[in-house]
Order: structure tokens, then C-alpha cells, then sequence
């Protein structure tokens, strides 16, 4: 990922507004909502059960992530990027034009 | 492992202090102000690769970027000798001699309470879940070393309560709130913070508190609700006396008087959560509070105005002229919806009323629908009749179903009737605004001579007739074939505002 690349533009605007920690804080919410988070813990300790004392976090991490993320559910997913998509629209002043329609047609029709 | 990491972390620690961490905890992994925010997105990524991720990590020694996975860190470590590093993203410590993350308390302190300030300026909520337990907790956890399991069979949660006097009313309007999932929730997991400080006994929120932590201690003898009594009486005067009241007015005296004391405490601490705009954001408010939408409209401009009020409960008519015609005409029992549809009907009003439109008087109409509804709704079937002229109760029976939806009461839905876009069945994307009976308070006998009993729900579809301190098991058709003088629905879907 390059600096200038438009996903790179748009972390660092998210970052810099704090959107980027409220995004991460919903995310974390809706994980411990729907199990996942507990479902997580649960394969954790059964990895470091079986591998004994001396295991590593990147090992447990090697092994977790894989499947971690096909637990996430599609809603959650889903979800995020929506809410994601539609903030960086706005951000962007996609809607404002539509938004400019809608005050002009709402003052034709005041004079009319 | 201890709580001071690893040798090495010790003794980089005793060389360098812990500035350089918390230089690096403060304003890249959690930014307690704008301009650090800005410092974290501009210069957060590896300097190699340009990843930016969850395993980017940061050189304690000189703070520069470099990733984990690509082992970039690795090789900065190497060639630098800086054998510590910190993950970016939680504030955690990797030692590069033990080939691990290591664990220091005092590190620990120093990014939780940079967490803590960061959300605070993002005006998010923050929990920490980390804290060490108080002394009273831990003297409770070496009492209590065995684990309870919670079943979905079993008696924990059911209580009979001793009748002090015509007090069934009382009796069964506790049964109702301690059956009250979400009220159950919260209380059982200690969010309330009293502000009777000097004298805790006055106050019923903790009194509620104290009945909750009995009601599920796994005990079952009977319960004396002595104390609740006492501060009902001093707090809602016109109840005081051992003379048998309504249940409904109690019920909302009650509501109030744990309204009132709640309020203070709910909006004291955390003052950056955003507040519903004329909502109090108490307890009893998230659970029972929906709201009323009014529009009058004036028959000659059609002119409306609208009015909103806050409501606890619906108070159904049975004397009406809809309960009369229907049972004469269909032979059919009045249901619970057919009150609802009386209920938010449209009326003639009676008198000429000024209308702000067409500023003139004129004959209007009025329509009641929810603006929004409550998680729990309480309706209270009007059977007690105090007209000037008769003093009665109404028997008429009224079937209520077990679950119930609420959407055609909507004020949203009847507006989208009105502009010919019928949504119902609600599409997708609109909310589910089901409720399912999770109490009944049922009144026996005359209007002078009479008692009360409450059906509840517990676990999972159980249903049990609690009369005073008697408790019997009962099938779900008992329930429903009930008179019912208070029927309590619990929303089934919660919406996350």
C-alpha cells in the first residue's frame, strides 16, 4: 500500500478524526455481542491445553487468526463496511448535492 | 509469569525509566488529544513495507515503525540491538530475547490509563474491565468458591412474598418487576450508585437491589417485604395504610419513586455519552418509558398538530362502544388488538377547538399512535369502573395473546398507510416490533372485596402462579385464559441505539 493510495488517504483521515477508534470500538462491541469474542477464548485455551506452558503468542496467534476470522459473522462484516462506506460518502459530500436538490425543489414549492 | 516482565524489560526499566513508554502509550496507541491523533495517522506504518495493521509494531528504545509479520521489527532489532519493542495497536511489550510478549504491571497501569483518556476525548463509553477486584469482593470469591450454574430448569429466581395485610397488591406487582428480564440485568449486576449516602435505607433502588440479590440467592422460603413496604409508604404517601390498593397505581407510584431516585446517579458519571434529547436516561426510562404521538387535525383545513407525551403504560378501555358492538355482533371475545385499535382510533372531540392553522374554532379529530415504543409494555385493562353513578368492576373477558406485535400502533406505520404505502408485513429493513407476555396481574373477586395474583414467566417458557406465599406451576393456557388486569410484554428484539 502505497502513502498516496486512496485506502492510505482514508485510514489517515479516519485516524486523525478519531472515526478510525469509534469504528474499531463498534466492531469490538458487536463481536462480544454475537459470541465471538467468548468463542475465541474458548479455542484459545484449548490450543495452549494442548501445546503446554511454553507456547508463544504467535503461535496461538498462527493458529487462531485462520479461523477467528471465518468466525467473524457476515452481518458483522456486513455491517461495518456499510457504516464505513456511507461515513467516507459523507465525508466525501457525496450526499450534499442530493441534499441541495431536495432544499431547492422544498423552496420552488414554498413560492409556488 | 510475574508482574514485572521479563529481566530485560526490568532492566531497561531501571536504566531508562518509563518515559519512553509512556511517550509511546499517550500518543500512538492511544492518542489522548487531536494532535496526537494526527502524529499516529501520519507516522503509523511500517517504514519498509508501509503496512499498517494490528501487528505494527514500534522500537521502545529509538520509536521507529516496523512490522511484525514481515519481520521487519526483527531486523531493526538485529541490526540496532534494541531488544524491545511495543505493539502499536494495544500498548502491549515484546521482548526480542524471550521471543514473547512480556507482562509489567506498572506498564499495564500506564496504557489503561491512557485508554481511558483517549476515549474520554472521543466521547466513548469506557469500561475497565481490568481493575482488581475490591477486599469485599475478595473476601466474597474465598467464601464462595464454588460456582453456581445457572439451569434452565430449577427454582432460583422464584420467591413467595408473605402477605402483610392486604398486601397481595404489592406482592404482585414485585413479581412482575423481579420478572422483568432487563430490570433483572441490571440490578443483578450492580449498576446502581446510591446517592443516599448518609442513609441508604431510604432509598428503594437499593432496597429493589437488595430484593433482587434475594430473589436469586437460591433460597426459597418466603420473603417479607417489610422494608419496601416502609419506603413506599414514606415516599408515596397517598399508599401508605394496610388497606388493599390498586395494583396499577401502585405500580406506577413505584415506577416513579424509582424514577426519581435513579435519575441523579444515571447522568452523573460518564457525562460524555450522548443523551436522548427530552429523555431521562434512568433505568426505569430505558425499559418502560415509549412515547404517545397526539394529532389533533381540524376538520375544516386539515390542518394537524401534533403533541408527543412519554407514557409507562396504556390504559385500555373495556366499557366502550367497540366492546358492546363486538361481542353482540360477532359473538367473538374482545382481544387485546381490538382495544389497541380502539385505542389509537380516530375521534370526533366533542367541543370546537381552536386551531393554530386556520386560527379558528372548528370541529377536530384526534388520533393517538406510538412515536416509539417501549421495551416493556404495560397494558392496564380498565376494569374498575368509579363513575358518579356506579362503582363497578368490569368482567368483560379479553384475550390476549402470548406474543404480540405492536406495528400497526406505530405513528411511522399508520403514516405510511396515510401516504398509500402499506408496510405491512414490515419489509427487511424496518424494525421487528414483537413482544412476547412475560407477567399478568389478575385481580379476583368484587371491587371491595378482592385479591390479586400474578402469573409469571420464568427461564426458559416456565410459568408459575405466584399468590402471596403460595407458588404453583401452571401451563401456558392457564395464563392465557386468564381475566388479566395487567398484562406486561417484553420487546423480543432489542435495537442498539
Amino acid at each position: 500500500m502505497s502513502q498516496s493510495s486512496p485506502r492510505n488517504t482514508a485510514y489517515v483521515d479516519l485516524m486523525q478524526t478519531g472515526d478510525y477508534d469509534r469504528f474499531r470500538e463498534l466492531l469490538k462491541k458487536r463481536l462480544v455481542e454475537c459470541g465471538w469474542c467468548d468463542q475465541i477464548q474458548v479455542i484459545c485455551r484449548e490450543i495452549a491445553r494442548e501445546k503446554g506452558p511454553g507456547i508463544t503468542a504467535q503461535q496461538l496467534m498462527d493458529e487462531v487468526a485462520v479461523k477467528g476470522r471465518a468466525l467473524v459473522p457476515n452481518s458483522v462484516k456486513r455491517e461495518l463496511l456499510q457504516k464505513v462506506k456511507e461515513h467516507l460518502l459523507k465525508e466525501a459530500g457525496y450526499y450534499d448535492n442530493e441534499l441541495k436538490k431536495k432544499t431547492e425543489t422544498a423552496a420552488d414549492e414554498s413560492m409556488s | 509469569m510475574g508482574e514485572t516482565g521479563c529481566i530485560h524489560l526490568k532492566n531497561f526499566k531501571a536504566a531508562k525509566g518509563v518515559d519512553h513508554y509512556e511517550t509511546i502509550s499517550s500518543i500512538f496507541t492511544w492518542p489522548t488529544s487531536p494532535k496526537y491523533r494526527k502524529a499516529k495517522a501520519l507516522c503509523c506504518f511500517c517504514h519498509i513495507c508501509q503496512y499498517r495493521g494490528p501487528l505494527l509494531l514500534t522500537c521502545l528504545h529509538c520509536i521507529h515503525f516496523a512490522c511484525f509479520g514481515g519481520k521487519h521489527i526483527h531486523e531493526h532489532s538485529k541490526s540496532k540491538k534494541h531488544f524491545l519493542a511495543v505493539n502499536v495497536s494495544f500498548g502491549n511489550i515484546f521482548c526480542f530475547q524471550c521471543g514473547d510478549y512480556v507482562y509489567d504491571k506498572e506498564l499495564f497501569h500506564i496504557n489503561q490509563k491512557n485508554k481511558a483518556t483517549a476515549y474520554k476525548s472521543l466521547g466513548l463509553p469506557y469500561i475497565n474491565t481490568y481493575k482488581d477486584p475490591y477486599s469485599t469482593e475478595k473476601t466474597l470469591l474465598r467464601l464462595n468458591p464454588v460456582k453456581k450454574p445457572a439451569t434452565n430448569y430449577g427454582a432460583v429466581g422464584l420467591r413467595g412474598l408473605l402477605n402483610l395485610g392486604d398486601t397481595c397488591f404489592i406482592n404482585s406487582i414485585v413479581q412482575a418487576l423481579t420478572h422483568t428480564p432487563l430490570l433483572r440485568d441490571y440490578f443483578l449486576s450492580k449498576n446502581h450508585v446510591c446517592h443516599f449516602e448518609d442513609d441508604r435505607t431510604k432509598c428503594l433502588v437499593c432496597e429493589i437491589v437488595n430484593l433482587f440479590q434475594e430473589f436469586y440467592s437460591g433460597l426459597d422460603s418466603p420473603l417479607i417485604l417489610h422494608r419496601f413496604l416502609h419506603l413506599i409508604w414514606t415516599h408515596a404517601r397517598h399508599l401508605a395504610g394496610y388497606e388493599q390498593q390498586d395494583a396499577h397505581e401502585f405500580f406506577i407510584a413505584t415506577l416513579n419513586v424509582l424514577h426519581q431516585q435513579c435519575k441523579d446517579t444515571s447522568q452523573a458519571p460518564n457525562g460524555d455519552i450522548p443523551k436522548n434529547s427530552n429523555h431521562c436516561t434512568c433505568i426505569i426510562d430505558q425499559i418502560f418509558t415509549g412515547d404517545l404521538q397526539s394529532d389533533v387535525v381540524c376538520q375544516a383545513c386539515n390542518g394537524v398538530s401534533t403533541t408527543v407525551d412519554p407514557f409507562w403504560d396504556i390504559s385500555l378501555d373495556l366499557s366502550g362502544g367497540v366492546a358492546v358492538e363486538k361481542e353482540t355482533k360477532d359473538q367473538k371475545p374482545l382481544t387485546l388488538a381490538d382495544c389497541l385499535r380502539q385505542f389509537t382510533r380516530q375521534e370526533h372531540l366533542g367541543s370546537k377547538i381552536k386551531c393554530n392553522n386556520c386560527n379558528s374554532y372548528q370541529e377536530s379529530t384526534k388520533q393517538l399512535s406510538m412515536q416509539k415504543l417501549p421495551v416493556v409494555a404495560c397494558f392496564h385493562l380498565k376494569r374498575f369502573e368509579h363513575s358518579k353513578i356506579v362503582k363497578k368492576k368490569i368482567t368483560t373477558s379479553v384475550s390476549f395473546p402470548e406474543f404480540l406485535d405492536m406495528t400497526p400502533f406505530l405513528s411511522e406505520h399508520r403514516q405510511a398507510v396515510a401516504n398509500g404505502l402499506d408496510l405491512y408485513p414490515p419489509h427487511l429493513s424496518s424494525e421487528d416490533n414483537r413482544y412476547s407476555l412475560f407477567a399478568v396481574v389478575n385481580h379476583i373477586g368484587s371491587l371491595d372485596l378482592g385479591h390479586y395474583t400474578a402469573f409469571i414467566r420464568h427461564k426458559k417458557d416456565q410459568w408459575f402462579k405466584c399468590n402471596d406465599d403460595h407458588i404453583t406451576q401452571v401451563k401456558k393456557s392457564d395464563v392465557l385464559a386468564s381475566e388479566g388486569y395487567l398484562l406486561f410484554y417484553h420487546k423480543r428484539i432489542l435495537e442498539y441505539e
